[in-house]
């Protein structure tokens, strides 16, 4: 009797945990919308900001096409990395020193505040090496934060999903690379999107490491890697920091969020297609 | 035996005898000295034996005594766990642990305890290892899956769902896959660790009568805990304790005239 009734008291903290955590995102999402439903039209999402100060009218596009650029130039160099990162940690170094060693330094390399990431990136980027502020100067910087993250998930994700076929794999004479090309990325790939659409989104929220980097408070959409760049959050973090308008400030928070949150869908139904559950696996 | 070599097939870069069905030369294996060690840890000490070629040799033995790491020694899959191989292991006379490794593995096949089904359908579990060992066209490559899968004596049971992912198959039809995986290397030696270890009597039945089968044209080599098992398909026996042979020999001998204490401790201890 006793045993039960601590039973339900636990279940009963847990759903109350759960319900706090599912009310605040929605609290936040519902919020912001709420807040920020006047400015949000077609025309905010595709026009150019203006108005004195900056950003109080007009709307939000190059910082949206920016942050697009930005999460996938990041994506892309940070993804490569970390998956290869992940590949030598689980199926290569298993258990070795150098394995331990690199696994500790990207551990402690998770850990460092993201502005830190950003004054190294200037120093040794456009101090020491002379580029400009530029989305790809950006885009390596937020490569690096990421890259701790999608190196973890990823060895992970080959841990699990990987070593005992490419072990067995390899008791049958096959060469590492055709292990990996053939059986090993097509059956991790959906949790490897999944993996780098996770550090993508996160990268694509930060401010700390493009503010020295490149991005700019106005900036037509970015024709090269070499151009400075808008992005949503620092526009957001300017406007909300001159107080000058509250909705317009809220209405980018809320393409933001809906921009992460439609990325993140998309790539959880890649993740779905390919293990071939379809959309069951958002609704179960 | 060798009667029926009529050509040499440069398989990477080893000269590599193969009969002419196709399958290699069944080999003996001699061990000399051997010893096995991960990190500091010694796990097999001072191995030295013979395996028969074109029989069924048991490995029995305590849990932890090295049975798993000898048969790995063979394949030297070892390595690839970071494990450390010292001595000498030679297939008729070459020396494997001089060969390249992916060629070796090509001639001594390894059906791992409770393996994998891989995650693909059951026809490309066989096609994935013969795309990479061979250039077989399509037609062949179809004939030669049903050819091993019926050697396995799992075609029957799945030659409607061969487009079907191997995942969904039994633990016996799982491990009769597995087997045929390996059998696709066309091997000389089999190695299997534990191949009915999850599996029912009728399943354990259906693998042991493919290996008497098997046996025919290929070296087995076979851990197990199942004594009766080792009595009823082991030509010899080599009973393993604390990573050391023990004893070894024919398993009629074996079995009714054990000479070490060890070895009459573990009957009467595994015959309850």
């Amino acid at each position: 009797m006793k045993r039960k009734v601590l039973d339900n008291l636990i279940k009963s903290i847990l759903i109350f945990l759960g319900l706090i955590a599912v009310g605040l995102t929605l609290f936040v999402f519902i919020y912001v919308l709420y807040r920020g439903r006047r400015v949000i039209s077609i025309r905010f999402l595709l026009d150019n900001p203006s108005g004195i100060p900056f950003g109080t009218a007009g709307g939000v596009f190059p910082a949206i096409i920016g942050t697009l650029m930005l999460g996938g130039l990041s994506a892309l160099i940070g993804g490569l990395l970390g998956i290869l990162n992940g590949l030598y940690l689980s199926l290569y170094s298993k258990g070795t020193k150098s394995g331990r060693i690199l696994l500790h330094l990207i551990t402690i390399l998770s850990g460092l505040p993201s502005i830190i990431f950003g004054l190294i990136a200037y120093t040794l980027l456009i101090y020491k090496l002379g580029m400009g502020k530029s989305l790809l100067c950006s885009a390596i910087t937020i490569s690096a934060m990421i890259l701790p993250f999608i190196t973890i998930r990823a060895k992970k994700i080959f841990d699990e999903k990987g070593y005992t076929f490419f072990i067995e794999s390899e008791s049958l004479g096959l060469s590492k690379p055709y292990i990996i090309r053939k059986l090993i990325i097509p059956n991790c790939l959906g949790e490897l999107v999944g993996a780098v659409s996770l550090g993508m989104l996160y990268g694509m929220g930060a401010v700390a490491p493009i503010l020295y980097t490149g991005v700019v408070m106005n900036a037509p959409i970015p024709t090269s890697v070499n151009s400075p760049f808008m992005s949503l959050p620092y526009h957001l973090y300017m406007l909300a920091n001159s107080g000058y308008s509250d909705e317009y400030a809220l209405g980018t928070a809320f393409v933001l969020l809906a921009m992460l949150i439609i990325i993140e869908i998309l790539c959880h139904l890649f993740a779905s297609f390919r293990e071939g559950v379809g959309f069951k696996r958002i609704f179960r | 035996m060798f009667i029926e070599i009529i050509t040499y097939r440069v398989v990477g870069c080893s000269n590599i005898k193969i009969r002419k069905d196709g399958s290699l030369t069944v080999a003996n294996i001699i061990v000399k000295n051997l010893n096995v060690f991960y990190g500091k840890k010694q796990v097999l000490k001072n191995i030295d034996t013979k395996i028969n070629s074109g029989r069924i040799t048991a490995i029995i033995g305590q849990s932890g005594c090295g049975k798993s790491t000898f048969l790995k020694s063979i394949n030297r899959i070892v390595e690839e766990e970071n494990g450390r191989i010292n001595g000498h292991i030679y297939l008729d006379e070459e020396d494997i642990l001089k060969e390249d490794s992916q060629i070796l593995r090509r001639k001594i096949g390894l059906v791992f305890q409770q393996p994998e089904a891989f995650p693909m359908s059951i026809e490309k579990n066989l096609s994935y290892i013969m795309n990479y060992h061979f250039n077989y066209k399509k037609l062949e490559l179809k004939e030669r899956i049903k050819t091993y899968l019926q050697m396995v004596g799992l075609y029957g049971e799945v030659k409607e769902e061969l487009s079907n992912p191997a995942k969904n198959l039994s633990g016996g039809q799982k491990q009769r896959l597995a087997i045929a995986r390996c059998l696709c290397l066309n091997p000389e030696v089999l190695l299997l660790d534990e191949p009915c270890s999850a599996l029912d009597l009728k399943n354990t039945l259906d693998i042991e009568k493919m290996l008497l089968e098997l046996k025919k044209k290929y070296t087995i080599v076979l851990v197990t805990h199942n004594l009766s098992q080792a009595k009823r398909i082991a030509d010899d026996v080599i009973f393993m304790s604390e990573g050391e042979i023990v004893e070894e020999g024919s398993s009629k001998d074996i079995f009714s005239q054990p000479k070490s204490r060890k070895m009459r401790e573990y009957i009467e201890y595994m015959e309850g």
